[in-house]
């Protein structure tokens, strides 16, 4: 009973953070659009009152960049209602570097307000699994909570997804991990989520001798 | 208030470029930079009445570069700006030193008042 409430309140706080980072994204792009918009009003004024005519350039350029910030919310806005979606079935069938990908934007101001780069390399073709989404968000976040949080030296940090065979890998590296209280729940935890999805998670060096995690995740055949 | 100077310190440089050019309009000499480092370096020679800081940005963060003005530029104001949905992160910097705080999305008007309060502080005409 106890460790079903500890998982129920671990995805409670992974929706926080998630949902946080999206907020204050759409805060940003609400507030550039509010910038913009202001200047068009601004410059119209003192068109208006011959201060200075409206130049046509300027003005496009406004409007360029307010239509560009209603793309980047509405990008924002479907990241989000996939990931609401995510919870819909308990298993379906998606690609995985889609689900990294939206994992990747979701956690993407996380990740830079450590200072944490990613260099992000996924294959060309699709990698087919049945998986619980939300639950593989989770392990793809609390591994990036592990590369960002525990990781040390090197950067920027390396993140590949490759097929191998009948599995999936997820590759971090980074020059090595801290240890701690915290950054073993965060690894036991991630040994869990795993385990639910039918994968593992294993500790291998890169050619380059840097410490690394990798996901095995099972392909769909 | 003659020759207001500001710095606007915010990772997001559409936002920081279009804020400073309407600042402009209202008649205040606004400089414009991406990152804590980078204010942090330009504080070193160049003097300021108000650095509008941003609390969550990449590498330095605001409350860190709050800190390091109070220390370097003692009489330079900083308003800070929040992105959160509550006034915590704000107060939290007003404690810390900070002269004001604003929320995003930013009222224009709003702003220039706290801005030219925080400069009449900077330059002595109120007491603290």
């Amino acid at each position: 009973m106890k460790e079903t409430a500890n998982v129920a309140l671990e995805d409670l706080t992974f929706f926080g953070i998630i949902t946080a980072g999206i907020s204050h994204e759409l805060k940003n792009v609400a507030t550039i659009i509010n910038e913009s918009a202001g200047l068009l009003h601004d410059l119209s004024l003192g068109a208006e009152a011959g201060r200075r005519p409206l130049d046509p350039a300027r003005t496009k350029k406004l409007a360029a960049d307010i239509a560009r910030n209603v793309d980047r919310s509405v990008a924002t806005l479907n990241r989000m209602n996939r990931f609401a979606h995510s919870v819909d079935e308990p298993r379906r069938r998606a690609d995985l570097r889609d689900i990294l990908q939206d994992t990747l934007e979701l956690a993407a101001r996380f990740c830079s307000v450590r200072g944490v780069e990613l260099q992000v390399s996924l294959p060309d073709q699709p990698v087919p699994v049945h998986t619980y989404v939300f639950g593989m968000h989770k392990a793809l976040f609390t591994s990036l909570q592990i590369l960002v949080l525990d990781g040390e030296g090197v950067l920027p940090a390396r993140l590949s997804l490759s097929r191998e065979g009948d599995t999936a890998c997820v590759r971090m590296h980074r020059g090595a991990w801290a240890t701690g209280d915290e950054a073993s729940d965060r690894r036991t935890s991630l040994e869990r989520l795993m385990a639910e999805l039918g994968g593992d998670v294993t500790e291998n060096p890169d050619d380059a001798g840097r410490q690394g995690l990798v996901l095995h995740i099972p392909v769909e055949s | 208030m003659e020759n207001l100077r500001v710095l606007l310190v915010d990772d997001e440089t559409e936002l920081v470029e279009t804020l400073a050019e309407r600042l402009e309009l209202r008649g205040i000499a606004a400089r414009a930079v991406t990152s804590g480092e980078d204010a942090l370096r330009l504080l070193l020679d160049q003097d300021f009445d108000v650095v509008l800081l941003d609390v969550k940005m990449p590498g330095i963060s605001g409350l860190d570069v709050l800190k390091l003005i109070r220390r370097q530029r003692p009489r330079t104001q900083v308003i800070l700006i929040t992105g959160h949905g509550s006034a915590e992160d704000g107060e939290s910097g007003v404690r810390d030193g900070a002269f004001d705080y604003v929320m995003k999305p930013i009222d224009i008007d709003t702003l220039v008042g706290k801005m030219k309060a925080a400069a009449r502080k900077a330059r002595g005409l109120v007491r603290p």
